[in-house]
């Protein structure tokens, strides 16, 4: 008789692929859930990504956000007809602040839509290499792009263009991608040399598969983790080129744009200054404590 | 000899160190060879270069002298360099099942994956397939689903076995493979191996430090020290009628149950001494440092190979006339 | 009845881990004891407590260990109620344990001789840190143990010597302190099996010429059978099985000790062994009952049920199994009389 060797005693056995994956899932949402702030952040960021959806059905004066102006109403301080006031030309600021979110979220994904797969992919590739000449070659540079300062560097791409939305994201996008190498390169070196990446090319598998089928799940934690708070970041960051000017263009909503035109009426009219700095800071929080909480999640294991 | 599987023929294999002309010298010149259908179990302790030879015979290291073959096929060049062919037809299992699995890989995908890189069966037959190699173990069916962190140590083995089983192996090479293991779960790996190694005709080249295990398993073992061979022999006479002194220290060193294996350890050598760095191999006799028979000759001669029985060779001047 | 001559008495110790999914109920009533001088083995495989149980004596459990029952008489003091100026002195006089991995018990950093100093320093066996009386203490314990050249070793740093060095190291600092008991958890699991010999013997001969008591944590019967003097078999955090050395090989009787002494490879060659079917049981939710019923052949309804006493058949022989539970047993007084000295 085959002696047997039971699976994992007190757990149920799973028999199917989808009854695996949700056992998974619910698995991580558990570990997840353990902490209050990365809940508040899931649902901070979830609400954020509703409010820029919805920004039409959410802004009280969605006509606001165009070209508009009504000089009876500008510089109305926040009460109940214009919940968070308006500015010099009578615009609402909290309809302004719902539309900006839009171009918030999209400099983020847009950044690190770019940022992140190519730097992962060279990340992995520096990696496995590690030692021979293509190796070294990324990680110089890498060096060269992460020594300067990110903000400084998109400052400078976006003043050789004609300043949008879209350049700006590409200015971002144009070093932040070495930091992805970086930190890929960190663990897919180490991991590199396990018993089971060794065991795949011995078996024979393919440089495509050992890269993103053996090596890549153990570094996907990281980059999950990164690319969370890192959508607060760059969101940070755009903030800051268009507060000089060089993101969205006037008359569309940004939140940089919003406390560049405000921060001279200050203290008096500070509605104008205050209100978008809360939201700034709100999404960056929120990103960040998401990020925390998948990084927990996904770094927890088992105990 | 037609039959001879794996024929490893006056392997070296230095690594350099920062010091020029210093060598750690893991294997320094052996010979052995496999014949199909049977297991050979290479013994030694630390530093004795037992897993450097399992992993020159893979292709992991390269080999700095001397020659492998294999099916009549000289095979001495590191894995990069080999056929698909060759990689199927050889395969390793490691000592710690915690690191030869993907951890972010479930046990289904790692058994599909040579599977497919060596098309043993289509695509859409690869899950079945991959069932089938878990009954061969012994694993439950659900096991192909799980991740390796939710298995014990034995089932782990079970699936690095199950692994090198996909692409029909000629020569399976176990490194310690049940070292890390308590002896309660050790039993059905041996038994495992020992069932499927009868099923499918494949040899198997053994390395491990438990001489009891290799007395229940092996067909000829082979003693490593310090990077040579020292004696090689039939199981039942390299226990019965063990020739060279470290053979003994090390047989009279075990710790036994039963009152029948005390009765066959060898009269008492006591061990002495550590085994020395390979970087600095002692001169004569790699064994002489640590040998209570140790003669002037033994300072300064390294002693040659010789035939003491049939299939019985030792290397020790006291041993038998030269080859 | 008191036993005034045991140097170490666990009576009825129960330990609970705090963790993710609840209490785990790792130590599950355990008795065990070791007299002046005597050489005791707890053998056990992976997980079943062994390290646990020796730790609590030293109270250096990590804070998610709770101990909700027991107690743990060393040297006639209540481990469990002593305060830590109390228990520094019983770990740095009294007791002292070596670990499984040599490296990892010594400081990398930190020359030998600097961290055998500090070893007797801070036992406090020399009074007001007499540099010179210190020094020649080290020494006497290296060449106790014997080490060549003690003086030029004291100055070298751990990964400047062998395993084997090492753990001779360890067992020197382990008994500068002149102690009462030494723990020793699987001092040569990771060692050479000639140096592994060696150190066996070393350790044997120190603790009897000292008469220290011995604690020899291993998995290997074999290496019980050549060390110690009487053997508790564990599993799962119970006591299966306790007798004399000799008898337990002799005569096993728990399941679980005969299914661990057939699954051990033999040198008369009989072939590969059977082993024991199963895992250990989920220790959040263990099974009501004995905790060895997944795996035993024996298994009956009782089994899952109730769970099986200690019974003390003759000889010192003690075992937890229904199977034996009409066998003569003998009474606290007739086991004295025999001179076993063991209760209840």
């Amino acid at each position: 008789m085959m002696a047997e060797i039971s699976a994992q005693p007190g757990g149920r056995t799973v028999i199917s692929r989808k009854a695996a994956r949700l056992d998974g899932l619910k698995k991580n949402w558990y570990r997840f859930s353990r902490n209050r702030m990365s809940v508040i952040g899931l649902a901070a960021v979830v609400l954020i990504i509703l409010v820029a959806i919805f920004e039409q059905w959410i802004a009280p004066y969605p006509e606001h956000t165009g070209a508009y102006v009504d000089f009876a109403h500008s510089n109305v301080a926040p009460g109940k007809e214009f919940l968070l006031g308006t500015d010099q030309y009578g615009r609402d600021v909290l309809s302004r602040i719902v539309f900006s979110f839009r171009n918030a979220l999209a400099m983020g994904i847009g950044v690190l839509a770019v940022a992140a797969p190519v730097g992962v992919v060279m990340g992995l590739i520096a990696g496995y290499y590690k030692g021979r000449p293509v190796s070294n070659v990324i990680m110089r540079i890498v060096d060269v792009f992460l020594s300067l300062p990110s903000l400084v560097l998109a400052l400078a791409v976006s003043a050789m263009f004609t300043p949008t939305l879209f350049n700006s994201m590409m200015a971002i996008t144009f070093s932040w991608w070495a930091w992805y190498t970086r930190l890929v390169f960190g663990t897919a070196s180490s991991v590199r040399n396990e018993y089971y990446i060794q065991s795949a090319e011995l078996i024979g598998a393919s440089r495509f598969h050992i890269l993103f089928r053996e090596l890549l799940p153990n570094c996907s934690s990281t980059i999950l983790t990164k690319m969370t708070l890192d959508m607060g970041i760059v969101i940070l960051m755009g903030a800051a080129l268009s507060f000089v000017g060089l993101g969205e263009q006037p008359p569309n909503p940004a939140l940089g744009t919003m406390i560049a035109d405000g921060y001279k009426f200050l203290p008096d009219i500070w509605w104008l200054t205050v209100f978008p700095a809360l939201a700034i800071m709100l999404i960056v929080l929120a990103f960040n404590f998401l990020g925390d909480g998948i990084g927990d999640m996904l770094n927890s294991g088992e105990v | 000899m037609n039959d001879e599987i794996l024929v490893v023929r006056n392997i070296k294999k230095y690594f350099p160190t920062k010091v020029k002309d210093r060598y750690v010298k893991a294997i320094d010149d052996i010979s052995f060879s496999l014949r199909k259908g049977e297991i050979v179990g290479l013994v030694g302790e630390s530093g004795s270069g037992k897993s450097t030879t399992a992993y020159c015979i893979m292709g992991m290291h390269g080999i700095t002298a001397g020659t492998v073959t294999f099916e009549g096929q000289d095979i001495s060049m590191p894995s990069s360099q080999r056929s698909l062919e060759l990689k199927r037809k050889i395969q390793i299992v490691f000592q710690d099942p915690g690191t030869s699995l993907n951890p972010q890989r479930t046990i289904g995908d790692i058994l599909k994956m040579p599977l497919l890189v060596h098309h043993i069966v289509p695509r859409a037959k690869a899950f079945d397939r991959a069932r089938e190699l878990l009954q061969m173990v012994g694993l439950p069916e659900e096991t192909i689903y799980k991740y390796p962190r939710s298995l014990g140590g034995g089932e782990r083995q079970l699936v690095a076995i199950a692994r090198a089983l996909t692409t029909n192996p000629a020569l399976m090479v176990l490194d310690e493979p049940t070292s890390a293991l308590d002896v309660s779960i050790q039993a059905k790996i041996i038994n495992t191996l020992i069932d499927l190694q009868k099923q499918f005709n494949m040899s198997y080249l053994f390395i491990t430090h438990d001489m009891s295990l290799m007395r229940n398993i092996a067909d000829r073992i082979a003693i490593m020290y310090l990077g040579r061979i020292l004696e090689m022999a039939p199981a039942a006479d390299f226990f019965h009628k063990p020739q060279h002194p470290y053979t003994k220290m090390l047989l009279s060193s075990i710790p036994v149950v039963l009152q029948a294996e005390e009765e066959l350890k060898p009269d008492k050598v006591e061990s002495t001494g550590e085994i020395p760095s390979p970087v600095n191999v002692p001169p004569g006799c790699r064994f002489h440092s640590r040998c209570v028979y140790a003669m002037d000759r033994c300072h300064t001669e390294e002693p040659e190979m010789r035939v003491l029985f049939l299939d019985h060779i030792a290397a020790c001047h006291l041993c038998g006339s030269a080859q | 009845m008191e036993q005034q001559d045991r140097l170490l008495d666990i009576r009825n110790l129960y330990i609970n881990y705090q963790v993710y999914g609840g209490l785990s109920y790792v130590i599950d009533g355990i008795d065990f004891y070791a007299q002046p001088g005597e050489k005791v083995g707890l053998v056990g495989e992976s997980g079943c407590g062994k390290t646990t149980t020796v730790k609590s004596i030293l109270r250096v459990l990590p804070k998610q260990a709770v101990i909700p029952g027991g107690e743990i008489i060393f040297d006639g003091d209540d481990v469990l109620k002593m305060k830590n100026n109390a228990l520094n002195a019983m770990r740095g006089q009294k007791l002292s344990m070596i670990f499984q991995d040599p490296t990892a018990s010594l400081n990398p950093v930190f020359t030998v001789g600097r961290q055998i100093r500090d070893t007797i320093r801070y036992s406090g066996m020399v009074g007001g840190n007499n540099k010179k009386q210190i020094n020649d203490l080290a020494i006497r314990a290296l060449m106790d143990c014997s080490m060549p050249d003690p003086e030029r070793i004291l100055d070298c740093y751990p990964f400047q010597l062998s395993g084997g060095m090492r753990q001779r190291i360890c067992i020197a600092m382990a008994l500068a302190t002149a102690s009462k008991l030494m723990i020793a958890d699987e001092p040569t699991t990771n060692l050479d099996v000639t140096i592994q010999d060696q150190v066996l013997k070393l350790i044997r001969s120190l603790t009897e010429q000292r008469r220290t008591s011995l604690i020899l944590i291993t998995h290997s019967l074999g290496v019980a059978r050549e060390m110690t003097d009487r053997i508790y078999v564990m599993y799962a955090g119970n006591i299966v099985e306790m007798a004399p050395t000799a008898t337990i090989f002799e005569r096993p009787l728990h399941p679980y000790t005969r299914g661990l002494l057939a699954s051990i490879p033999k040198l008369t060659g009989e072939g590969i062994m059977a082993g024991i079917a199963g895992r250990l049981p989920n220790y959040i939710n263990p099974p009501t009952g004995c905790r060895f019923q997944s795996r035993c052949k024996h298994c009956r309804e009782r089994c899952k049920t109730d769970k099986p006493p200690a019974y003390h058949l003759g000889g010192g022989h003690q075992v937890s199994c229904f199977l034996y539970e009409g066998q003569k047993t003998l009474s606290a007084a007739e086991r004295i009389k025999e001179g076993s000295p063991d209760e209840r």
